[in-house]
């Protein structure tokens, strides 16, 4: 045994390790005060865990990033290319709505403990700053929904549950609603109904590792259940797509019912969970999408991710794909290996508004790379990477004005999947 | 125990009916230390180790000794607990590597303690399902008697919890129960946590407040070697309060006690305390009585744990003593509410420049396991990189990069493009360095690498200085979270509502995801918040001491923005602490720090040279260039002496000072390596531009002034020594040119000199030349002068400003000068009287002077009048106003009015 006598062994032992210590002198008083409260259930460890998170009031708990972040703004840049991609959208006949997501520490701000200021969380001025985005997105055009507002409009059941970081069923259709205002005359609720049915309890990870910390049962995450029958015969309506994160989507939350039933109209609900740009391009590069584009394209996103971080590239694939401006390489400049494709570039006049687009023939893939090279030597490789979603996407378009200035002449693709019967290649502005 | 959990199962462990608690408190406990006479009990040999002591045992191998486990054990702790954080399901199978590493090597640490870890990473891991289906909690019930207190503690709650077993709240509770009955202090503590959340308990009676007596007496034990450690955990106990009502009184009595029990961290807790109080609470004989507790001819506080304490040797503990000795004294109470007497820094003076350490090994020995996660190996190339120096190690280091990067660590990416650059443009190097920072923005989402693709593209690319690509990746950048994040530290200084909302917002987010310039940043800005509790001030503490780099930077900014000759004391103790904690790292920004502050002290000078030589001697330029100027030694003399410390370590400084003494083969090495480790800004830039004009190299000289001057905005310091090279071809002497614009000169003359002693961090830097260029400026005869004057001095560094208030009263020069009628005269005048306002008439007066400026059109002072209108800053707040003048502003395309403007409006909307 490397411990041996480890436990102490009984009553006898622990009696006279706690008189070793009263008779030091050890002075003692002790009183109950209504000093603030810390833990309700028990829970200790729980924000300098590996996994931290702090105890609001009546069991909510919150995650300092990102439930506590207050940067709740996007800057101008990304606002610029919202602007671009609605634009693009607009013009294939799509009204794009975009719904920035407030964090849970704006949305539940009431039930925030004081320990929320420890971690100079500041819910004023996180709403200026996210109201503030809502006005540039707005004021550049882009039709924008104040989910925060929206939220605050609960009345039985919290929009975004106590122990986890998503909307309840009850935020979902509070948001749902929201947007259907905001689309006006082109949402037609009526053609479906909701009724409330069981409470429901969603499987939740996080739930069940903040559990883990806390010795008294903390609130499961229930939200109430619906039932959804359509109210007509008829199948004409328009097309919606609901594109976002994870925050809307799992077992129990029904985003794609209570939208439809909002907005009158069926939803295909497309989520690429912590990667909202990715849903949004899984929408665009869809088949669906480029044989009709939807009428509607709802895109939700937490205000506090960061949009930026793969550079202007997804933007610009966005566009591309939405503007769908291309025309296919000529049969004679593209070679079909075992898994890449060789496209000869050498005659074409390579600027920076046009990009390449592979698509897949009825396969997806993860991963598409793009090795742009002279007639000896591979010069540079960009790759285009899907996060977040269940199968990838079937199309892939990359911008040809990211690389150093090398005489290129040939662009070899290759993707981590196969390419499928016959894949093409065009080349589009964007 | 090995894998125990294995297998495959996405399921959840589900709850219903959840009872909300009726109350929660904290116990107001006075439980006062026993008057025990002082012994060395906490220094009692190794054999007399108690059971119930949490440390590392004794034994450990023939091949490694106590010190290096201690020192694997720590660096185990902090892997596993990164690695968790970062990716506990991805990391797995490594994770338990290390938990296993852990079982092998540390005594203290048994098959169950690892079971219980690995019931922690597998609840991490989102595998709490695989938990129950193995049946761990229930085999570790049958092992009982071989666990630990705290373990069986734990068991029980699994069982309340119903984590990774059927959920079971009495049969926990008796569990916990049998424990408290037992004297288990960690049961009795868990017992009066659930007390405390107002559970009604079946199993046991006692009120909270026996509980609590029972809990922390219990928690005392024995007067034996873990006596000290113990008595911390009450200290702690009183300072965090989880369970007892915050107490610092308590908690350093508890920190006395141990001290006297021969605890020396306890002990330097209480020398802390000591010196961070006003100087009359505390007398010399206290203060030096604890120092000796702390510092003897043996010990000195180790970070790692709380019990064994580092024999450092006696010339480190004499050192230690020597630097302590010369920082009590000089504080005499100060205005802000400085966040310093909440660090709590240990003493570590690990020179860290020998080939090898227990860092290295232990890194080397785990990168043998399989499916190394890419952070590991990036560790690893780091500690060669410190421990060989940057160039001696580049070949083991760049091999370890190329393992994080092939593992995916998105920081390894950027760390391995820059070593590559190193290469110029050989072998297509240059090419491979923009191809990794490419993968890590496409693969990774990784924001630093757009930072550094726009360095690559202005700076050391191909074809630079090439403005197309630089231009989209400036963009890129600031469509990122990596955007610039401009705050000078003299923002805080008295007007926190100065700093624009967006400025507060990106700067707390990026304080909570853990930059190492923003967190010392937002603790200064807490610092000037009233509303801050002490226990914000505790936490942002700790995440700024978490960082070496941080802390440094805040240390280096208290300086920089104290106010008077006791703040100044109170920030140099400080940074002699800093120094302390993280050893030579900070020796050269205290060197700094002292020579602005005494250097004309013979003994702060011996200091001085001291610590430069130290910094000198990790290949530090800016250290072997203080030293040289201090010395009065020819260049050429220091150079012989450092010649190898630079060749193997040196940065881009040192480089930058060998160049003119190495032959042309070593030059062209010593500029690609320079080129590695620069910074795209216009100060590397143009030192690369000196190097190669020393040379004789004029075209690569003016590569480099082009490359200057393509930098964002065309900057006035490129512009400017273009104009310089015009004048003087590349060797126009420093000060003969301040002279020379003393006696007179143009405008532009006087520009050209101000900013080139003025450019903080430049080497051409020097604060009292600048100082006296500004002072003469404002005495002008040149009413063109003067208004360029005011300007510069509002926009001076605060030492520039702190010595030109030596030289002039500065509040006499820009009153008269106001007066006059020079709107630039007014808007310094009103923005130094806003500086130094401590109630609101004064701010109302200042106020008044920037509306005179406003008035008179000058653009800033409207965007300043307006913020004090927005945010109710010597004025009524009176947003419509504020609106008015911003909308003259925006005219005026002054920048900052138009986001604004925004703000105000969206805060009008919001009430």
């Amino acid at each position: 045994m490397k411990r041996p006598g480890l436990a102490f062994s009984g009553f006898g032992k622990a009696f006279e390790v706690l008189a070793f210590g009263l008779a030091l002198g050890v002075s003692l008083l002790a009183q109950t005060t209504e000093a603030e409260a810390r833990s309700k259930y028990a829970c200790s460890t729980l924000s300098g865990g590996t996994l931290p998170v702090i105890e609001g009031d009546n069991g909510t708990f919150f995650r300092p990033d990102p439930d506590l972040i207050v940067d709740a703004r996007f800057p101008l840049p990304i606002i610029e290319q919202i602007a671009l991609v609605s634009d693009a959208l607009e013009n294939r006949g799509s009204q794009l709505v975009v719904v920035p997501l407030p964090s849970k520490g704006m949305v539940l701000a009431e039930e925030l403990s004081a320990q929320a200021q420890t971690f100079g969380f500041d819910g004023v001025l996180a709403e200026t700053l996210y109201d503030d985005t809502i006005r540039r997105l707005e004021g550049s055009g882009v039709a924008a929904v104040n989910a925060l507002d929206a939220l605050r409009g609960w009345e039985d059941e919290l929009p975004m549950f106590r122990s986890d970081a998503r909307l309840t069923n009850e935020g979902i259709r509070l948001l749902a609603d929201a947007v259907a205002t905001r689309l006006g005359s082109a949402a037609q609720p009526g053609r479906f109904s909701a009724t409330m049915a069981d409470m429901v309890e969603v499987p939740s990870l996080q739930h069940q590792q903040t559990q883990a910390k806390c010795s008294l049962t903390i609130p499961a995450p229930t939200t109430t259940s619906y039932n959804t029958i359509s109210l007509t015969a008829s199948t004409q309506g328009a097309e919606v797509v609901l594109a976002g994160s994870g925050m809307m989507a799992g077992e129990g939350l029904m985003a794609r019912a209570l939208f439809a039933t909002a907005i009158g109209h069926d939803v295909r609900h497309i989520v690429a969970k912590d990667a909202p740009l990715d849903a949004l391009i899984a929408a665009v590069a869809s088949t669906e999408f480029q044989i009709r584009a939807p009428d509607i394209v709802v895109w939700a996103m937490p205000v506090t991710d960061d949009l930026g971080a793969f550079g202007t590239r997804p933007w610009r694939e966005i566009k591309g794909l939405a503007q769908r401006s291309c025309r296919a390489i000529e049969a004679g400049r593209v070679t079909r290996a075992e898994s890449t494709i060789d496209v000869d570039l050498s005659d074409i006049a390579l600027r920076s508004d046009l990009a390449l687009l592979l698509t897949l023939d009825e396969v997806s893939a993860a991963e598409a790379r793009f090795e742009f090279g002279d007639d000896t030597d591979a010069l540079q490789r960009r790759t285009i990477k899907r996060f977040g979603l269940a199968e990838g996407t079937e199309r892939f378009l990359m911008p040809l004005d990211l690389w150093s200035g090398e005489d290129i002449s040939v662009a070899r693709i290759s993707v981590n999947a196969g390419l499928g019967e016959v894949p093409s290649v065009a080349i589009c502005g964007i | 125990m090995r894998r125990t959990v294995t297998s495959l199962v996405s399921a959840f462990t589900l709850f219903t009916g959840a009872v909300a608690p009726a109350f929660a408190e904290r116990l107001e406990l006075e439980f006062l230390p026993p008057d025990f006479p002082p012994t060395d009990i906490c220094r009692a040999p190794a054999e007399q180790v108690d059971a119930d002591e949490t440390r590392v045992g004794e034994g450990g191998g023939d091949e490694q000794t106590d010190e290096d486990i201690k020192a694997w054990v720590s660096y185990l702790k902090r892997d596993i607990r990164a690695l968790t954080r970062l990716d506990a399901n991805g990391h797995l199978g490594f994770i338990e590597d290390l938990i296993d590493l852990r079982t092998e090597i540390d005594p203290a640490f048994e098959s169950a303690d690892a079971a219980f870890a690995r019931i922690g990473l597998y609840i991490d891991a989102g595998r709490i399902e695989e938990i129950k289906e193995e049946g761990v909690i229930e085999g570790l019930v049958r092992m009982s008697d071989d666990l630990s207190q705290s373990e069986r503690v734990q068991l029980g709650q699994y069982f309340m919890t119903g984590t990774g077993v059927e959920r079971d709240a009495l049969r926990g509770e008796q569990m916990l129960a049998a424990e408290a009955f037992k004297g288990n202090a960690n049961a009795l503590l868990a017992i009066l946590r659930l007390q405390l959340s107002g559970a009604e308990l079946e199993e046991w009676f006692e009120t909270p407040e026996r509980t609590a007596v029972l809990a922390f007496g219990g928690k005392l034990g024995q007067l034996n070697r873990g006596l000290c450690g113990r008595a911390e955990f009450i200290a702690e106990a009183y300072l965090d309060g989880d369970l007892l009502k915050p107490n610092a009184e308590l908690a350093l009595a508890w920190r006395k006690f141990a001290a006297d029990q021969g605890g020396q961290r306890a002990a330097w807790r209480v020398v802390e305390h000591m010196l961070n109080a006003d100087v009359s609470a505390y007398s010399d004989d206290s203060i030096i009585h604890y120092l000796q507790l702390a510092v003897d001819d043996t010990y000195a506080v180790d970070a790692n744990d709380i019990d064994a304490l580092r024999d450092v040797g006696a010339t480190r503990a004499d050192r230690i003593a020597d630097v302590l000795s010369r920082m009590h004294g000089h504080s005499n109470g100060r205005t802000a509410r400085p966040a310093m007497p909440f660090f709590e820094l240990d003493i570590t003076l690990d020179e860290g420049l020998e080939d090898t350490g227990p860092h290295l090994t232990y890194l080397e020995t785990i990168t043998e396991f399989n499916n190394v996660p890419g952070l590991i190996w990036t560790r690893l190339a780091d500690e060669i990189l410190l421990r060989s120096g940057r160039w001696k190690g580049e070949e083991k280091a760049v091999e370890a990069l190329e393992k994080a990067v092939e593992a995916g660590d998105p920081a390894a990416f950027v760390k391995l493009a820059r070593m590559k650059l190193r290469d110029g443009h050989r072998d297509g190097a240059s090419s491979m360095a923009e191809q990794l920072l490419l993968d890590a923005v496409d693969l990774h989402g990784h924001a630093p690498a757009l930072v550094a693709l726009d360095g690559y593209h202005r700076c050391v690319g191909v074809g630079t200085p090439s403005s197309r690509e630089s231009k989209h990746w400036s963009a890129s950048v600031k469509a990122s979270a990596a955007r610039p994040l401009s705050i000078d530290v003299q923002d805080y200084e008295n007007f926190s509502a100065t700093i624009a909302p967006e400025v507060a917002g990106l700067l707390q987010s990026r304080a909570l995801r853990g930059s190492t310039t923003d967190t010392p940043s937002f603790l200064r800005r807490l610092e000037n918040d009233p509303s801050v509790s002490d226990e914000a001030l505790r936490y942002w503490s700790q995440r700024v001491s978490f960082s070496k780099k941080a802390i440094e930077n805040y240390a280096v900014d208290a300086y920089e923005v104290a106010a008077d000759p006791s703040e100044a004391a109170v920030a140099v103790d400080f940074a002699r602490r800093v120094y302390l904690a993280n050893g030579p790292s900070m020796a050269l920004d205290l060197a700094v720090i002292l020579v602005e502050y005494a250097g004309r002290s013979p003994e702060i000078a011996d200091e001085v040279r001291q610590l430069l030589t130290n910094a000198a001697s990790r290949g530090e330029g800016a250290a072997i260039r203080l030293l040289h100027r201090l010395s009065g030694a020819d260049d050429d003399s220091i150079y012989q002496q450092y010649a190898d410390v630079i060749d193997q370590r040196g940065d881009f400084l040192a480089l930058m000072f060998a160049m003119p003494f190495v032959d042309d083969v070593t030059f062209e090495d010593y500029a690609n390596r320079a080129v590695a480790e620069m910074r795209c800004g216009t100060k590397d830039v143009a030192e690369m531009a000196d190097a190669f004009a020393h040379r004789g190299d004029a075209e690569r000289a003016l590569h480099w002034l082009r490359v200057g001057l393509s930098i964002e905005g065309g900057h006035s310091m490129s512009r400017m020594r273009i104009a310089l090279q015009k004048m003087d071809m590349f060797d126009t002497p420093q000060l003969a040119m301040v002279d020379r614009t003393s006696l007179g000169g143009s405008l532009a003359d006087i520009q050209v000199a101000y900013h080139r002693v003025s450019f903080l961090g430049s080497d051409s830097f020097n604060r009292s030349a600048a100082a006296r260029i500004l002072t003469e400026a404002l005495a002008s005869d040149d009413e063109a002068v003067r208004r360029w004057a005011y300007g510069a001095f509002n926009a001076a560094e605060a030492g520039i400003a702190r010595e030109m208030r030596d030289m002039v009263n500065i509040e006499d020069v820009l009153s008269s000068a106001a007066r006059s009628g020079l709107s630039e005269a007014q808007h310094a005048y009103a923005i130094h009287l806003r500086a130094k306002a401590q109630n609101f008439e004064q701010l109302a007066n200042a106020n008044a002077w920037l509306e005179t400026a406003a008035e008179a059109g000058h653009g800033q002072a409207m965007v300043d009048l307006a913020y004090g209108y927005a945010h109710g800053v010597g004025v009524a707040r009176d947003p419509k106003l504020a609106l008015i003048w911003l909308r003259r502003a925006e005219a005026q395309a002054v920048p900052g009015a138009q986001d604004l403007a925004r703000l105000v409006l969206a805060m009008m909307d919001a009430g």
